[in-house]
């Protein structure tokens, strides 16, 4: 379980994340929505350990991200928005050298590994340096290297932006798998009308305040989660 | 007109953050005056040997040689950096897709990009070459018209270097553009043109041991070749309107027709793409593990050696050190029997017993002056934040960067002492500490520039030259690496003429650096974490 | 003919045997809103690349205005407004300093349309490059791509990372410029986009334009879904022998694409407990080609 307990983050006199409050249970897939410059990312990116917060606690199934950075970080993947790769090394290269940083297992990597370049359909660029792919193909080994190392908890930041749509379909697939593991994923979207489908619980944030969060089926009612989301911000 | 204005005021303040002093969080100290300290402390130093040189040739009336040899000396290091740098200024810049997409010629772009880099090797250069025309200044004092021709050879000097290097650089991009592993491509076309002009320079240069004699025939043969120290040097001893006039005519015309030629054929024939040429192959991919401490030194090596300017500029150090090493033990005799020949005073013996502490100055000058991890942290660059979310310690992530540094460092180091080792059987006091001193002084050199990289990162550099060359830890480090380089052979030479045993000077120099050492590893678990989390990419 | 404003005449662009474009050709018509979509590697951006010259091509011809390209094009650059997936500023610089800097190259004043669109997208010009979220970095793209009223667009991912109200504020901006006659090339994933705003779709696949049809057309040859629940899935397969969408245990989509009337002969010949044809919603149809 992710706990976020009244996290406060400031640049200079802007106040990025005010107060910030919720849960991400296990076995859920969380969608997190706003507006640009709301402080998505800039929450994310401290749950991950990217960015240190001014006032309050993360807590990684019990420990903090603070204290035990290490720790926490084993169990979790990130996926940004914009992936930056090692241009210089080769896919298959780039995806050991993260297995090798979360000290993944050979029989793991091989299964995962094989099984996710097949399902990205992949497979044939792996031995091809990263400086030749294009953004979408970037994007799928950022992917599979997230996932090669079994993660329990999956952070990802506008995961389906660039990718095909067949792509978009087997993203969504694995995250269904994942969750029946009990496992945690929690992204960034502005595609509603996937995250209306596919998320079962969602925290909606306005200029760094939570201003929703609950089941998606509560916070939807009867309109679309696009309709919602634009009379809050409206 | 003020396009081309507005175009260059902001390409030179984007990128030169060392005349841009943005202190966001850093503090006076650090920011400017300690920059500022070191800049003086250079120029002091070349002062310093301006001075020598000058006392030595003022008997005789050859004060202007100084000037000679430094003009010639800068623009040879101006060209020989200008090599390995022109290439990555030049092409695959991080600008280059917006500058491309905008209704502006690619001359232009090229324009912008090659007057910045004739800026900063400008004020480069200046370091070097105003002590040297204060000093002269001074001893000679001479009339008005010194001034004004040193100030046009001060502007005009780096001119050729820059344009040799940049048509250098042109040929080494189009040929390594055509092969697969295009960077492998790179440095060894960009190898090659500096061994020739290496090789070019020291058949030119004769032995600068008897300078007042030689100092005539040296200056002939310097000013007679070289076109730009042959106009200002004959402007300083003879000054005509004539000679000033075509000066400055010629640098400008060059300078333009370069611009012209080359513009014309930029961007056509690189893809300008990052995209590199590659062959499908039907290999089936390798699964493979390794440690994670194995992992980091494998992918920090990969990044060294695939990036041609980080390369060069490491390697050239310790290139040269391996052939000074080489060449010294096997040419030793004749090397020796001509310097006796003209000094007799000396013997055989005396200089054999100073070799130990000639290597140990050697190995410093190399340690000192070779920084790798200065770059490590900057070259990171966006994918800086992958290291963020890694289960791993900073300070860890940060040791085998230095591992890695030191690995490259070390082997060719101690390569060149078995060299030696090997023709001149030292001691084996010697042979002992002049190992100690192989793998200590890389290791503070290195443990400096990691914290200085820590400190002064530049994640969002346009191109590899910026990072390496011209960044503010580069530079830093540069300058504490001379800084360190001056103490040792100053104290070494004090401590040398005072009868200090050398043996027992290479033993201090040791517990010195060790008490070094051991205060940096102090200083770097100090500041590492909280450096290396607060760098935002 | 002579109002295609945007022609590409076989361009190829070869990196190497493995990606690049084989054979891209393309009319844009004016005033047209031009999807351009395909997988991810497809040659997409390669293609729009190579258009906008930041590429050069292998061969092949690019027409702008009836004009071929050749070499340097800074006229032609003049009246195309480029949105890259992939926004490159200087970093240290404000929103605002960008865009004066951007302002300089053209030469009018763009002062109006600046504001205009600035004030339309919400932007805060006093914020550095280096601090805007991927979204509002794409507003600042979409400012640059606009401001000096070009008679091209040239769009590529351009909603990408933006949310849904300023998805729909773009819109509404590339409906009026169409109606001020500019002509548009949007190549994107997001089909529901593609299929609601364009004209023209052209769709790559591995470097080739395999169809370019208007959207009327695509939607006029419409394929139709068939639910049918039956126990003899098997014999469905074998008789129909259509392209599967989804199957279970009692039930089986397909992709129908035969003749209605041949269609019902060969139902009549298995015992099916329900049937129900629906129309292919566009999505689905641009993922056939796809796969």
């Amino acid at each position: 379980m992710i706990e976020i307990k009244n996290v406060t983050k400031k640049y200079g006199e802007t106040v990025a994340l005010d107060n910030v409050s919720f849960n991400v249970e296990d076995g859920v897939i969380f969608a997190f929505i706003g507006h640009n410059g709301a402080g998505k990312t800039t929450l994310i990116k401290s749950i991950v350990g990217i960015h240190d917060i001014d006032s309050g606690e993360i807590l990684i199934d019990g420990l903090s991200i603070k204290d035990n950075p290490v720790e926490c970080k084993k169990i979790m993947a990130f996926v940004p928005d914009n992936p930056e790769l090692y241009e210089h090394m080769k896919a298959i290269d780039f995806i050991n050298f993260i297995c090798d940083m979360y000290d993944v297992s050979y029989e793991t990597r091989e299964k995962n590994i094989t099984r996710y370049a097949k399902l990205f359909e992949i497979e044939k660029n792996l031995n091809d340096p990263i400086s030749s792919f294009s953004h979408g193909m970037k994007q799928k080994i950022a992917l599979i290297s997230a996932l090669a190392h079994d993660p329990k908890v999956l952070i990802m930041d506008e995961p389906f932006v660039g990718l095909d749509p067949k792509a978009v379909f087997d993203v969504k697939e694995v995250m269904n798998e994942m969750i029946k593991e009990g496992k945690i994923i929690f992204f960034s979207t502005h595609i509603l009308d996937v995250a209306e489908k596919l998320c079962s619980r969602v925290a909606i944030i306005k200029n760094g305040k939570i201003i929703k969060t609950g089941s998606m089926k509560d916070i939807k009612g009867d309109k679309s989660l696009e309709k919602v989301f634009l009379e809050l911000e409206g | 007109m003020n396009k081309i204005f507005s175009l260059i005021k902001v390409s030179l303040s984007h990128d030169m953050t060392i005349l841009n002093i943005k202190t966001k969080k850093k503090s006076f100290f650090s920011k400017i005056l300690l920059p500022l300290i070191i800049l003086l402390y250079i120029m002091f130093v070349f002062g310093f040997y301006a001075e020598r040189l000058i006392r030595v040739l003022k008997p005789v009336h050859l004060e202007f040689v100084m000037l000679t040899l430094f003009a010639l000396g800068m623009s040879i290091i101006t060209l020989i950096e200008g090599i390995y740098k022109s290439s990555s200024l030049l092409f695959n810049c991080k600008d280059d897709n917006l500058l491309l997409s905008l209704p502006i010629k690619r001359g232009t772009v090229l324009f912008i990009r090659i007057l910045k880099f004739y800026i900063f090797e400008l004020l480069y250069n200046s370091l070097f070459l105003l002590p040297a025309i204060g000093v002269y200044a001074y001893f000679v004092n001479p009339a008005w018209t010194f001034y004004l021709s040193s100030v046009l050879a001060l502007l005009f000097l780096p001119i050729v270097p820059i344009i040799l290097s940049c048509v250098i650089g042109f040929i080494v991009s189009y040929f390594s553009s055509r092969f697969k592993g295009k960077n492998v491509f790179e440095t060894i076309f960009t190898v090659l043109f500096l061994l020739l002009v290496i090789f070019i320079s020291y058949r030119m240069e004769g032995f600068v041991s008897n300078l007042a004699q030689k100092a005539m025939s040296l200056n002939d043969i310097i000013t007679r070749v070289y076109y730009p120290v042959g106009a200002y040097i004959s402007l300083i001893t003879s000054f005509k309107w004539t000679t000033l006039v075509l000066f400055t005519l010629i640098h400008l015309v060059i300078f333009a027709l370069t611009i012209f030629i080359l513009g014309r054929m930029y961007f056509r024939v690189n893809s300008g793409a990052k995209r590199v040429l590659i062959k499908h192959n039907n290999k089936k991919y390798l699964i493979k593990k390794s440690s994670q401490g194995k992992a980091l030194i494998k992918k920090e090596a990969k990044k060294f050696f695939l990036t041609p300017v980080f390369i060069t500029n490491a390697g050239f150090g310790l290139v040269l050190f391996l052939i000074a090493c080489v060449v010294g033990s096997l040419r030793f005799d004749s090397l020796i029997s001509t310097i006796l020949k003209e000094n007799p005073e000396f013997n055989s013996n005396i200089i054999k017993s100073i070799i130990p502490l000639i290597m140990f100055g050697l190995v410093s000058f190399t340690a000192f002056l070779t920084s790798i991890t200065s770059s490590m942290i900057s070259l990171e660059g966006k994918s800086f934040n992958l290291l963020k979310t890694f289960p791993i310690k900073p300070i860890k992530i940060i040791y085998y960067k230095i591992v890695t540094a030191l690995l490259i460092m070390v082997i060719p180091i101690l390569l060149g002492d078995i060299f030696i080792f090997i023709k001149f059987k030292f001691d084996i006091i010697s042979i002992v500490l002049i190992l100690i001193a192989s793998f200590l002084l890389p290791l503070v050199s290195e443990m400096i520039g990691i914290i200085i990289n820590l400190k002064y990162p530049k994640m969002d550099a346009t191109n590899d030259t910026e990072v390496v060359k011209q960044s503010m830890s580069s530079l830093v480090s540069t300058f504490i690496g001379l800084g360190l380089v001056a103490l040792v052979i100053v104290l070494g030479v004090i401590m040398a003429i005072h009868k200090v045993s050398y043996n027992l000077i290479m033993l201090l120099f040791i517990i010195f650096f060790a008490l070094v050492a051991g205060l940096l590893v102090l200083l770097l678990h100090k500041t590492c974490d909280k450096n290396f989390n607060d760098i935002m990419v | 003919m002579n109002d295609v404003i945007v022609r590409l005449k076989h361009l190829k662009k070869y990196y190497g045997s493995a990606r690049g474009i084989k054979d891209v050709s393309l009319n844009i018509h004016k005033g047209e809103i031009y999807g351009f979509i395909g997988p991810n590697g497809s040659g997409k951006s390669t293609t729009i690349r190579t258009i906008m010259g930041l590429i050069n091509k292998t061969d092949g011809d690019i027409y702008i205005n009836g004009v071929k390209l050749d070499g340097e094009s800074i006229e032609i650059k003049k009246i195309i407004g480029y949105l890259p997936s992939e926004i490159n500023l200087y970093d240290d610089m404000t929103v605002k300093q960008a865009l004066d800097y951007h302002e300089l190259f053209y030469n009018k004043d763009l002062k109006k349309r600046r504001n205009e669109l600035v004030k339309l997208l919400k932007i805060d010009e006093n914020k550095r490059i280096e601090d805007l979220s991927l979204g509002n970095l794409k507003k600042v793209g979409i400012v640059l791509a606009l401001m000096h009223e070009p008679e091209i667009l040239i769009l590529d991912e351009p909603t990408s990372g933006l949310d849904p109200i300023m998805q729909s504020i773009f819109h509404e901006i590339l409906i009026k410029e169409k109606e001020k006659g500019t002509t548009i090339l949007y190549s994107s994933h997001v089909l529901s986009e593609v299929s609601s705003i364009c004209d023209t779709i052209g769709f790559i696949k591995d470097g080739v334009v395999i169809k370019e049809d208007s959207i009327d057309n695509i939607k006029k040859d419409n394929y139709t879904y068939l639910k049918i629940t039956t126990k003899e899935i098997d014999k469905v397969k074998k008789e129909l022998n259509l392209k599967i969408i989804k199957e279970s245990n009692n039930e089986i989509v397909l992709l129908n694409t035969m003749n209605i009337n041949e269609l019902i002969d060969k139902l009549s010949k298995i015992n099916i407990d329900r049937l129900l044809i629906e129309e292919i919603p566009l999505e689905d149809l641009f993922m056939n080609y796809y796969k």
